[in-house]
């Protein structure tokens, strides 16, 4: 009798003194009002329950069992799944001196405990695919991650904010286009630099390509009869061309689509996903025949190499969906088909957002790209039929948008999103992939590498919605449809039982820009506290 | 030479020649003993032949024979300079390869340089010289005494390692990141070099990633240890209970942010070793003391402050003959006037392998 008070008051003590475990416990259930279970469809009023870091049941109402996590007026989506993404991947983990770095694992060099995560997990990504940089040929093994959930061995970290590894080697990457040819250069007297070799140019880097693949072949054939030794990279190639390690294409420009397919052809590749694809809709018909997924780049990637200055929250969230405020026109579908048009803000729209007066205004500049300012003296005004160039048609003419706030312009090149290639980035993308029949997902790209989060994975969706993106199409585009293509849809990418308890409840309607994930939880463990 | 530098004190003298002193038995009675847990006990007598110890202890049996001397003072072990380039002209490297696991730091050390008398004079008696991380297997290190007869005590303690990418990296060949160097070093095959199997290594890392890979590479069966580059915090969760060493900041140069790491390390169980060599240059022998009374300072913890520059510093390097006061070790022994971690501090007398080889002005 009398250890009675002694028991409970020792029970009192434990739990009162591990607030963790009451903050992660092993089973609990989210009673929320909307739930968009990543194929597209939304339920109201759902109770998810969740078990030892899976997903146990699923229930229709509003019957909270004890302790269940009740916020009014949430969204749920499962765990947004970046499937396209270069967080953490830097210098450490490119080999430069090659061209071909096939058996290179990208897990290998990874900082697990890069920023890039946390920012990534607070966004609501909660798996993401790795990818090798774009600067190598072969640039080696992608990885797939959970943002969260991982040891950490940074002393300074927060624990279990670090990174879980999924899959070491996820697919293998290969880069068409310029990328793999920047830095290098033909020989001078002495040659002093591994960067003095080929490819110096598009066509070069297919040579080094084509020419791996054949080295591949070759080896096989030596292999079998036992003259060669064991070479990481070509086993990679020869992997991937048994349809053991899936292929992933870097390819931008629409000539780098186009090889993409080509080369699929010439080696038989049993299938590839195009990453990045900055002007896949100009291919869009040939993808879509030829069954070829498409990971959408960015429209826009990091407030640096987006703008020279970053702008604040509030201009960002407003650039997130402009046409909600003031170009309501660009919601009209005769805008989003027309392919290869680019979309150009008509002059000085003017809006009031949050009491910040925000206009943007189409910079004119002439045929060399210098600015055109009519009220220069010394600025004539030509005769336009007599001066343009004929070398540039007249829709390539360089525009620029502007964001000004109070007459002093904060960011400039917002429609001109990232560098080199990506430049021409649209983010009517993903709407003009879609309608042509491709299946498609977007990815975050080096997004979640900054800190301004309004270019994260969740305001790619918003803006591709805002361009023409059925909304269901959004959703599925960074959930289940992106689990697809990254081969990891039987553990993320949706709410459903027995897969991996991957949540995020949002605010509001995941789509409108006013929300904000407020828990989010990976593996049954919440690692986002908002409340 | 530094042998000159004899005792005159304590009548009829330490053990300072020995010829003369060979099979005798001195029973050391200093005021304090400085002992493993870092703390210092009264009463305890150090037993020394032969430069070796004996036996340390509060009721010791004194054998026949034995000579015994009261020493006013405490006596330490001789501190272990874990990571050095002291004694050397030019640095151990060479620069024409990627890997040099043939190459001996020994062949680098002048037993002649005058840098040894200011090692005596800190009270360090041993001093580990490593090749330079500039290469992925860079050869051996060498352990030499810095006083004393017979001083080099190994020609190859441990076969160094580097994955520090500013230093192995290669404009010209390659390797431009750590991918690349860690890709070179798991196909080179270290556990294959004669002698790393006994021997064990000691790596240069500055990277999660690099730590990783050296495991992966060598197996559960050789013996790692470490020397942390870069910022340690951001890796040091991968070092949990391994003995790591760690470069001593210049004078003054502690920040707020290296000492809470030092802390942190310590509190995550990392058994950190200092050393005098550090990528921006050598540090005064002085400091290696200096660091050691921060750390102590710092983590209420002076048994790892002192094993970080004895017996943990001793194990960074392979050996178990110096580094502690203990029976078997050598007779590497420093008579200060207070405890060694108290900045205060002076060195009174110096004895390596049992002999006097350096004391101060004031012990007489």
């Amino acid at each position: 009798m009398f250890l009675t008070p002694l028991l409970s008051s020792l029970l009192l003590f434990t739990s009162a003194d591990t607030p963790d475990e009451l903050r992660r416990p092993q089973v609990s259930s989210y009673v929320v009002d909307y739930l968009h279970d990543g194929s597209g469809k939304v339920w109201e009023n759902v109770v998810i329950t969740v078990a030892d870091g899976k997903i146990s049941q699923i229930l229709p109402g509003k019957d909270a069992p004890d302790g269940a996590i009740k916020i009014e007026g949430v969204h749920a989506t499962p765990g947004l799944v970046d499937a396209f993404s270069y967080m953490a991947v830097d210098d450490d983990t490119v080999e430069q001196s090659r061209e071909t770095t096939a058996g290179l694992k990208l897990a290998a060099t990874i900082d697990l405990d890069a920023p890039a995560f946390g920012r990534a997990a607070s966004e609501g990504v909660t798996t993401a695919f790795l990818t090798p940089d774009s600067l190598n040929a072969f640039g080696g093994l992608a990885a797939i991650v959970k943002t969260a959930g991982g040891e950490s061995v940074d002393l300074f970290a927060e624990e279990g904010s670090a990174a879980r590894m999924m899959n070491d080697a996820a697919a293998l990457k290969i880069s068409l286009g310029n990328d793999v040819a920047i830095g290098n250069r033909g020989p001078n007297r002495v040659p002093n630099s591994y960067f003095i070799r080929r490819p110096t140019t598009r066509m070069g880097t297919v040579w080094s390509i084509r020419s791996t693949f054949y080295s591949a072949m070759r080896y096989a054939e030596a292999r079998e009869a036992g003259s060669v030794e064991y070479h990481a990279d070509y086993e990679v190639v020869l992997a991937a061309m048994r349809g053991e390690i899936p292929i992933r294409v870097h390819a931008r420009r629409n000539n780098d689509v186009q090889t993409a397919l080509r080369l699929a052809a010439e080696f038989q590749w049993p299938g590839f996903v195009i990453e990045e694809g900055t002007e896949a809709y100009r291919a869009a018909q040939m993808l879509a025949k030829a069954r070829i997924p498409v990971v959408a780049g960015p429209g826009y990637d990091t407030a640096q190499r987006a703008i020279s200055r970053g702008p604040s929250l509030e201009e960002m969230r407003f650039w997130a969906a402009p046409p909600e405020i003031c170009c309501e026109h660009l919601h009209e579908d005769a805008f989003v088909a027309e392919v290869g048009a680019f979309p150009v803000f008509p002059h000085h729209h003017e809006c009031e957002v949050d009491g910040l007066s925000v206009f943007f205004h189409e910079e004119e500049r002439d045929e060399w790209g210098i600015p055109v300012d009519h009220d220069d003296p010394l600025h004539h005004e030509h005769d336009h039929e007599e001066e343009v160039n004929p070398m540039l048609p007249e829709h390539e003419l360089v525009r620029d948008v502007v964001l000004t706030i109070g007459g002093k312009e904060l960011a400039r090149g917002l429609q001109n999103g990232r560098f080199s290639e990506g430049d021409q980035s649209t983010p009517a993308l993903p709407a003009l992939l879609h309608k042509a029949g491709v299946q498609m997902a977007i990815g975050g790209a080096e997004a979640h590498d900054s800190i301004s989060t309004e270019s994260s994975l969740i305001h790619q969706a918003r803006r591709a919605v805002a361009y023409g993106l059925p909304r269901d199409q959004a959703i599925t585009s960074i959930t289940s449809r992106a689990a697809v293509l990254c081969g990891v849809q039987d553990r993320v990418g949706s709410v459903e039982v027995g897969k991996d308890a991957d949540l995020v409840l949002w605010s509001g309607d995941p789509l409108e820009h006013s929300s904000r994930p407020l828990l989010v939880v990976v593996d049954g463990e919440i690692v986002v506290d908002n409340r | 030479m530094i042998l000159a530098t004899y005792l005159l004190a304590f009548a009829p003298a330490l053990p300072a020649q020995q010829a003369k002193s060979q099979g005798l038995i001195w029973a050391l009675q200093p005021t304090q003993v400085v002992l493993p847990d870092g703390s210092a006990a009264e009463g305890q007598t150090v037993l020394i032949q032969d430069g070796r110890i004996l036996g340390v202890g509060t009721d010791l049996e004194l054998p026949s024979g034995a000579r015994r001397w009261k020493l006013d003072g405490v006596l330490a072990p001789g501190f272990v300079d874990a990571f050095s380039a002291y004694g050397t002209d030019a640095p151990a490297q060479e620069d024409s390869r990627v890997m040099t696991p043939m190459l001996r730091a020994y062949d680098a050390v002048d037993l002649g340089h005058q840098d040894w008398t200011e090692l005596c004079e800190a009270g360090i008696t041993s001093v580990h010289i490593l090749p330079q991380p500039n290469n992925i297997q860079a050869g051996w290190g060498a352990l030499v005494a810095s006083g004393g007869e017979g001083r080099m005590l190994a020609s190859r303690t441990r076969q160094a390692l580097s994955l520090v990418l500013s230093r192995v990296g290669d404009s010209a060949f390659g390797p431009s990141s750590l991918a690349g160097a860690i890709e070179l070093f798991e196909v080179a095959d270290t556990a294959r070099i004669p002698g790393v199997a006994d021997r064990g290594v000691l790596a240069h890392v500055d990277d999660a990633s690099a730590i990783r890979s050296v495991r992966r590479s060598l197996g559960k069966d050789i013996d790692i240890r470490w020397m942390m580059w870069g910022d340690p915090a951001s890796y040091g969760g991968e070092l949990k209970g391994e003995v790591a060493g760690m470069p001593i900041p210049g004078i003054g140069a502690w920040t707020p942010r290296g000492l809470e790491t030092l802390k942190r390390l310590h509190k995550a169980g990392v058994k950190i070793v200092f050393g005098t060599w550090s990528p921006s240059g050598a540090r005064q022998p002085g400091d290696l003391r200096r660091a050691a009374a921060t750390m102590s300072r710092l983590t209420g913890d002076p048994e790892a402050a002192m094993a970080s520059i004895t017996s943990h510093a001793a194990d960074f390097l392979g050996t178990d003959q110096v580094g502690a006061i203990g029976k078997g070790r050598r007779a590497d022994l420093v008579l200060w006037s207070a405890h060694p971690l108290d900045p205060s501090a002076k060195i009174r007398a110096v004895l390596i392998n049992g002999i006097a080889v350096h004391r101060s002005a004031d012990s007489e």
